[in-house]
C-alpha cells in the first residue's frame, strides 16, 4: 500500500496545499470547540462562587473569550468544510481523467479480460474512496492527533496528573478502540469491496442480456442470485455497522469514566480552584468529539488499500503500442506466429506477406482461420508471439470492426468520432457510398438522431454501415475493413465496395478486407486465404 | 465533439416533485417492518436518560462547590452519571442497530424491486435506459436511502421529542431561559426549510449529473478498443477531465449552500447558548439563582439545539434520498400491478400461430406494424424478409412477449396470446437475436443457458454438427474457459454458433431467428444449414432473413414492407415477386 500512497501522494501536488489549510483549519475548530466549553464552565462556577461570597469578578476577560471562541468554531467549521472538500474535488477531477487515460492505453489482451463492471467500479467507486480517504480518514486522523496533542500540553501545564490521565484516556479512545475496530472489521470490508465490484458486473451483464434471461426463463435465478449476494453484502454492511456502534459505545464510556476521573482527582489532590471542578468534565466532553470519527477512519484507510489494489493492479501494465509518427507505405508479415496468450494455442503460423502501397487485398478463409488475428496485429492491439511485422503504425491505419461498438450518442457523434474536424462535404460524400445516406434520411433527425443505448437502435446493416463510415472518415494510409458484407444484401454489399474501391484509389488508401464472401474477394487485386492459422494460398489477380 | 446532455435536459420535472417523492419514501417505509418504529422509541428513551444523566452530573458539582460536599458524598452520583452513561450508549447501540436493519430490509427490497420490474418491463422498454446509470441506481442509489431511513428517521423523531422534553423542565426552574429556548428553537427549522429550499433544485441536478456520468463512463470503457483504433483516447480524456470538473464545480456549488445552512444552524445554536450562559451568568453573580438549577440548564442547552443541529447534518442525506428516489420512482413505475394471468391456458405441444391485424407502435404515432395478419402452421419453416425497418423485428418482439399489439390478436391455436402465462409460453420458444449476449461466465454455463440441466453428451453431440468444437479447441480450459465481456474474444461467427446451439438444446416448439448463419463462411454456413434443418424438423421456425440463398429452402416467406405484409407465398413466388426487386433495388435489403 505504501508504494501505492506515494504514487498517490506524487499526483496530489496541486491541491497539497489546500489539503494542509483543510486539516489546520479543523484543529482550529477543534481545539475552539474544547475551549469554548472549558471556559464556559470555568466562568459559571467562577459567577456562582462570587455570587454567594458577593465578590466582585472581571467576567469581561472569560466573556471576552467565549464570543472569540464561538466565533472561531463557528467560522473555522465553514472554512473547513469549504476548503477540504474541494481540495478533495479537486484531486478526483483530475484523478478521473487520469486513471481513464491509464485504462486506455492498456494492451488490448489486458482489457480483454477486465470486464466494464469492474473498470467502472474502479472508476467511479474507488475514486469515490480515495476522496472518502482524505475527507474521512487523514482528516480526521490528522486533527485528532494534533488536537490531542495540544490539549495534553495544555492540560501539562496546568497539571501534569490530570495531563496523565488524559493521555491515557486518548490512547484508549482514540487508538486502542480504533484499532480494535479495525481488527473486527477487515472481513466485511473485503466482502464490500469485492461485493459491490461483482454486483455491479452482474447488474450489467444481466441488464445487456436481459433478453436472453427472459426467453430461456433464467430471469428469477439470476434474480435469486443477485439478493444472496445482497444479503451478503448486507450481513457485511450490518457488521460493519455493529462495530462501529459498539465503538461509540466504548469511546463515550471511556469519556464518562475520564470525567468522574478528573473531577476525582482534581478533589483528591486539591488540584486548582473549585472553577475546576466544572470546567475539567465540560472540556473533557467537548473532546470526545474528536474521538468519534476515528474508527470509521481506520476502516476507510483499510479500504481505501483495497481500492488502490484494485486500480493498480488494472493500470500497471504497460503499453506496447508503438505510436511513431512515420508513415509507411507498405505492410510485411515476417514469420509471424501469435497466440492471444500463453494458455491458448496459436492462432497464426509463420505468417508471411507483404502488401504494397495503393494494392487491394482480400484475407479469405473459414470462420476461426485466424483473418480477425491478423487485423488485431496489423491494428496493433496485439503484438505477435514470434516474427516481426514492419510498416505499421496505429495513426495510418483505420478499422471497421466485424462486432462495431456504437456509442450513445447521435449519429454524428459516432461517426465524428473517427475524423473531428471531418467537413459536411466530406461527411455527405462517403455517406453515399456506404449508402449510409439513405438509412440517414429515412430516420427522424438525420444526422442528429440518438443510437446506442439510450437512442433507437441501428439494425445490423445499418450499424455495418454506420461503422464503415466512421472508419472511411479517419484519414489513414491503409482502409481495412472487416466483414463489411455481413449484415447485407449480397448483391448491395459488391456494389458497396465497387464504390470504396473507387474512393480509395483516388485517396490513395491501401484497402484490405476480410470477407468469406467470394463475390467480394474476386474484386481485390490480391487474395489470401487462410486455414488454421496458416496461409494456404496466396493469389495475386490483375483487374 | 459537443458533451450531449440531453439526458439530462428531458428530465425537467415540473409539478413539486419532491413531495412525491417524499411519498415514495413514506410508503415505503413500511417495508421495514417493526424495526424503524422500535428504533425511534428506544431513542426516546435514551434521550430521557440523558436528561438524568445531566442532572447527576450538575448535582455531584454543585455539592461539591456550595454544599462542602467531600469526595464520598458525591461517589453515589457519580456513580449513577456513569450509570446512565453506560445505559444511554447502550440504549443508543440497540436503537443504531435496529434502525440500520429496517434501513436494510427496505433498501434490499427496493433492490430486489427494481430489477423485477426492469424484467417485468422487457428489453424493449428498457432500451433506452443507460446500463451504467441503472447499475449506479441499483448499488448507489439505493444506498442512499439507508441514511435517509437509518438515520434521518430516528432524528427526526428525537427532535420532535427532547426539545419538548427538556422546555418543560426547564420552564418550572427558570422561566427566563424556558423563554430564550422557545424563542430561538423555531429559528433553527425555518432557516433549515429556506436554505433547503435553495438546495433542493441544485441537489437533484447534481443527482442526474452522476447518474449520467456513470453511464456516460460505461458506454466508453465498453467502447475502448474502439476509440483506441480511432485515437480518441486522448479526446476521450479531455472530455471525461471536463465532465469531472463540471461535477466537482456543481458539487462545490451544493456544498457553498449546505455548509452555509449549517453555518447558519451552528451559529444561532451558539448564541443561543451563549446568551442563556450570560444571563444566567449574571442572575448568578447578583445571586438571583442556585447554582444547581443554573448548572444543570447549561449542561442541558446544547442537548437542546443538538437534534437540531443533527437534522441539519442529515437533511443532506435526505435530498440525496429524494433525488435517487424521483429516479427509483420512474423504474418501479406499475410494480405494484399484480400480474393479471392467475389462469394459464395450457399450451398444447404443436400449435399453430396466427397474427390478426396486428399492428403496434411504439410511440402511439407512427405504426410499425399495420395491420399484419399471417399463420404459421405446426412445423411449418417460414422467413420473414424486407428493408430495414419494415417491422420485421417487431414481430419476433411480439412473439417474444416483450411487447404487446395495440391492436389486433396474436392467437395460438386460438387461444389469444395474453392468456397463456408468459413463463409457460416462453417455455416453448428458442431464440436467436441478432446480436447474441454473451454472458459473463464460462462457454459451457453460456450454452447452456437455455437448459442448465442438459446432459454432457447432449452438449457434445449439437456442438459436434453446429462446429462449435472449433471453438473449444481455441480456448485454453475448453467448455469451462470464461468467455469474458459479451465474448470479447470471440469473433461473430463463433458468438452466432454458440447463440444456435444455446437455442437449439432447448427442445423447443417454436423457433425465432434473426438472421442466425449472416456472420459464417459459406463453407461452415451450408454444413450448420444442414445440421440446422436436421435439428429443427418438425418445430415450427420463424426467421428473419437478409441473404435470398438462406430462404429457398423455406415453405413460406413473408415479404414485408413498411409495416405492411405486401405478400406471403412460396419462395419460388416471392424471388419473383415485382415488388420484392423494386425494393431491392431502392433500398437495399438489410
Amino acid at each position: 500500500m505504501l508504494k501505492h500512497l506515494k504514487h498517490l501522494y506524487s499526483l496530489s501536488g496541486p491541491v497539497r496545499g489546500m489539503a494542509v489549510l483543510g486539516i489546520f483549519l479543523s484543529v482550529i475548530t477543534t481545539l475552539s470547540s474544547v475551549a469554548l466549553m472549558a471556559v464556559s464552565g470555568w466562568f459559571i462556577a467562577a459567577m456562582a462562587l462570587a455570587g454567594a461570597i458577593g465578590a466582585s469578578i472581571n467576567y469581561f476577560t472569560p466573556a471576552a473569550g467565549i464570543r472569540a471562541f464561538a466565533l472561531s468554531r463557528t467560522a473555522g467549521r465553514y472554512a473547513e468544510r469549504l476548503v477540504s472538500h474541494d481540495a478533495a474535488l479537486r484531486f478526483i477531477a483530475t484523478f478521473r481523467p487520469w486513471l481513464f487515460a491509464r485504462i486506455e492505453s492498456l494492451p488490448q489482451g489486458a482489457l480483454d479480460f477486465l470486464h466494464s463492471g469492474y473498470l467502472m467500479e474502479s472508476l467511479r467507486r474507488d475514486s469515490d474512496r480515495i476522496e472518502k480517504f482524505y475527507l474521512n480518514a487523514i482528516m480526521p486522523l490528522a486533527t485528532a492527533f494534533i488536537s490531542a496533542c495540544c490539549v495534553a500540553l495544555a492540560l501539562f501545564f496546568y497539571d501534569p496528573r490530570i495531563a496523565a490521565l488524559w493521555i491515557a484516556g486518548a490512547l484508549l479512545a482514540g487508538l486502542v478502540v480504533p484499532i480494535l475496530t479495525l481488527h473486527n472489521t477487515r472481513k466485511p470490508t473485503q466482502t464490500q469491496v469485492d461485493g459491490s465490484a461483482a454486483l455491479r458486473i452482474q447488474g450489467v451483464d444481466s441488464l445487456q442480456g436481459m433478453s436472453e434471461l427472459l426467453v430461456y426463463g433464467r430471469d428469477s435465478e439470476m434474480l435469486d442470485r443477485m439478493d444472496r449476494q445482497w444479503d451478503a453484502m448486507e450481513t457485511a454492511q450490518q457488521a460493519l455497522n455493529r462495530h462501529d456502534s459498539l465503538a461509540q459505545f466504548y469511546q463515550g464510556i471511556i469519556i464518562a469514566v475520564l470525567m468522574i476521573a478528573a473531577i476525582s482527582i482534581a478533589m483528591i489532590f486539591s488540584i486548582g480552584d473549585h472553577q475546576a471542578l466544572a470546567m475539567l468534565p465540560l472540556m473533557m466532553m467537548a473532546c470526545l468529539d474528536m474521538m468519534l470519527p476515528l474508527p470509521a477512519a481506520l476502516q476507510i484507510v483499510d479500504e481505501t488499500r483495497h481500492a488502490l489494489k484494485r486500480v493498480f493492479g488494472i493500470i500497471d501494465q504497460n503499453d506496447s503500442r508503438d505510436t511513431s509518427d512515420t508513415l509507411s507505405a507498405s505492410i510485411t508479415f515476417k514469420d509471424v506466429s501469435f497466440r492471444y496468450n500463453a494458455h491458448s494455442p496459436l492462432v497464426l503460423h509463420d505468417i508471411n506477406f507483404t502488401i504494397a502501397p495503393g494494392q487491394t487485398t482480400a484475407i479469405t478463409g473459414a470462420t476461426g482461420s485466424g483473418k480477425s488475428s491478423i487485423i488485431n496485429l496489423i491494428s496493433q492491439l496485439h503484438q505477435p508471439t514470434s516474427g516481426t511485422i514492419s510498416g505499421i503504425n496505429p495513426h495510418a491505419i483505420t478499422v471497421a470492426r466485424q462486432r462495431p461498438y456504437i456509442f450513445a450518442g447521435t449519429i454524428r457523434s459516432n461517426l465524428m468520432l473517427g475524423n473531428p474536424d471531418a467537413s459536411p462535404q466530406e461527411l455527405n460524400e462517403i455517406c453515399a457510398i456506404t449508402g449510409l445516406d439513405q438509412v440517414i434520411a429515412a430516420l427522424p433527425d438525420q444526422f442528429d438522431t440518438f443510437i446506442g443505448h439510450g437512442g433507437i437502435t441501428l439494425s445490423g446493416g445499418q450499424t455495418r454501415r454506420l461503422s464503415i463510415t466512421r472508419a472511411m472518415l479517419k484519414p489513414a494510409n491503409f482502409l481495412i475493413l472487416d466483414e463489411p458484407d455481413e449484415g447485407l444484401d449480397q448483391n448491395e454489399a459488391a456494389q458497396m465496395l465497387d464504390r470504396i474501391i473507387v474512393h480509395a484509389k483516388a485517396a490513395q488508401q491501401t484497402l484490405i478486407i476480410i470477407t468469406h464472401t467470394p463475390l467480394l474477394s474476386q474484386k481485390m487485386q490480391q487474395n489470401i486465404i487462410l486455414s488454421e492459422g496458416q496461409i494456404v494460398a496466396l493469389h495475386k489477380v490483375s483487374i | 465533439m459537443p458533451i450531449k446532455t440531453s439526458t439530462m435536459k428531458t428530465e425537467a420535472t415540473t409539478e413539486s416533485p419532491t413531495r412525491n417523492n417524499e411519498a415514495f419514501l413514506k410508503r415505503h417505509k413500511s417495508d421495514s417492518g417493526p424495526y424503524l418504529t422500535r428504533a425511534s422509541s428506544v431513542h426516546l428513551l435514551a434521550s430521557s436518560i440523558l436528561i438524568a444523566q445531566c442532572f447527576c452530573l450538575a448535582y455531584a458539582i454543585n455539592a461539591v462547590l456550595f454544599e462542602d460536599a467531600n469526595f464520598n458524598d458525591i461517589l453515589p452520583y457519580l456513580g449513577l452519571f456513569l450509570g446512565c452513561v453506560i445505559l444511554r450508549a447502550g440504549l443508543v447501540f440497540l436503537a443504531d442497530q435496529w434502525a440500520f436493519y429496517g434501513a436494510g430490509l427496505i433498501v434490499n427490497k427496493l433492490r430486489h424491486d427494481l430489477f423485477v420490474n426492469l424484467f417485468k418491463r422487457g428489453p424493449v422498454k428498457n432500451e433506452r435506459e443507460q446500463p451504467g446509470d441503472i447499475a449506479h441506481l441499483w448499488i448507489e442509489g439505493a444506498e442512499s436511502l439507508r441514511t435517509y431511513y437509518a438515520r434521518y428517521i430516528p432524528a427526526r423523531m428525537t427532535m420532535a421529542f427532547l426539545p419538548i422534553a427538556i422546555l418543560l423542565l426547564v420552564f418550572p426552574v427558570d422561566w427566563i431561559s424556558g423563554i430564550v429556548f422557545l424563542v430561538t428553537a423555531p429559528l433553527i427549522p425555518f432557516f433549515m426549510i429556506m436554505i433547503g429550499k435553495g438546495t433542493e433544485a441544485l441537489n437533484r441536478r447534481q443527482w442526474k449529473r452522476l447518474s449520467y456520468m456513470s453511464g456516460y463512463f460505461l458506454d466508453r470503457i465498453q467502447g475502448l478498443t474502439t476509440l483506441k483504433l480511432f485515437n480518441a483516447g486522448r479526446r476521450e480524456v479531455d472530455i471525461i477531465a471536463k465532465i469531472s470538473d463540471d461535477y466537482r464545480l456543481e458539487t462545490m456549488r451544493v456544498l457553498r449552500v449546505a455548509c452555509l445552512s449549517s453555518l447558519m444552524l451552528e451559529f444561532l445554536a451558539t448564541i443561543s447558548i451563549a446568551i442563556i450562559a450570560v444571563l444566567i451568568g449574571f442572575r448568578l453573580l447578583w445571586g438571583n439563582i442556585d447554582f444547581l438549577p443554573a448548572f444543570f440548564i447549561l449542561l442541558l442547552a446544547p442537548e437542546f439545539y443538538m437534534p437540531l443541529r443533527r437534522m441539519g447534518g442529515f437533511y443532506h442525506a435526505r435530498m440525496d434520498a429524494v433525488a435517487a428516489s424521483e429516479r427509483l420512482a420512474v423504474l418501479l413505475q406499475g410494480a405494484e400491478d399484480a400480474s393479471a394471468q392467475h389462469h394459464s391456458a395450457p399450451l398444447p405441444d404443436q400449435f399453430k400461430i396466427t397474427f390478426e391485424d396486428v399492428s403496434f407502435s411504439y410511440d402511439g404515432v407512427t405504426p410499425v406494424l399495420d395491420r399484419v395478419s399471417f399463420t404459421l402452421n405446426a412445423g411449418e419453416h417460414m422467413a420473414i424478409i424486407g428493408p430495414s425497418g419494415a417491422g420485421k423485428s417487431t414481430i419476433l418482439s411480439l412473439l417474444l412477449g416483450f411487447i404487446e399489439p395495440n391492436a389486433g390478436r396474436i392467437l395460438i391455436n386460438d387461444i389469444p396470446l395474453p392468456d397463456i402465462d408468459q413463463r409457460v409460453w416462453r417455455t416453448a420458444l428458442s431464440w436467436v437475436p441478432q446480436k447474441p449476449h454473451i454472458f459473463n461466465q464460462t462457454l459451457l454455463e453460456n450454452l447452456t443457458l437455455a437448459k442448465p440441466d442438459a446432459r454432457m453428451d447432449e452438449v457434445l453431440q449439437l456442438a459436434e454438427s453446429l462446429h462449435v468444437t472449433d471453438i473449444v479447441r481455441d480456448l485454453p480450459q475448453g467448455y469451462d474457459s470464461m468467455l469474458g465481456e459479451d465474448g470479447a474474444r470471440l469473433s461473430g461467427g463463433q458468438i452466432q454458433r454458440i447463440a444456435l446451439l444455446r437455442a437449439l438444446l432447448r427442445p423447443s416448439a417454436l423457433m425465432l431467428m434473426d438472421e442466425p448463419t449472416a456472420s459464417l463462411d459459406h463453407k461452415t454456413e451450408t454444413a450448420i444449414r444442414s445440421a440446422m434443418d436436421t435439428l429443427s424438423k418438425g418445430r415450427s421456425v420463424l426467421t428473419i432473413a437478409h441473404r435470398l440463398h438462406t430462404v429457398r429452402a423455406m415453405d413460406k416467406i413473408i415479404l414485408l414492407k413498411a409495416g405492411r405484409i405486401v405478400t406471403i407465398d412460396t419462395p419460388d413466388s416471392v424471388l419473383k415477386h415485382p415488388e420484392l426487386h423494386d425494393t431491392a433495388l431502392e433500398v437495399p435489403l438489410c
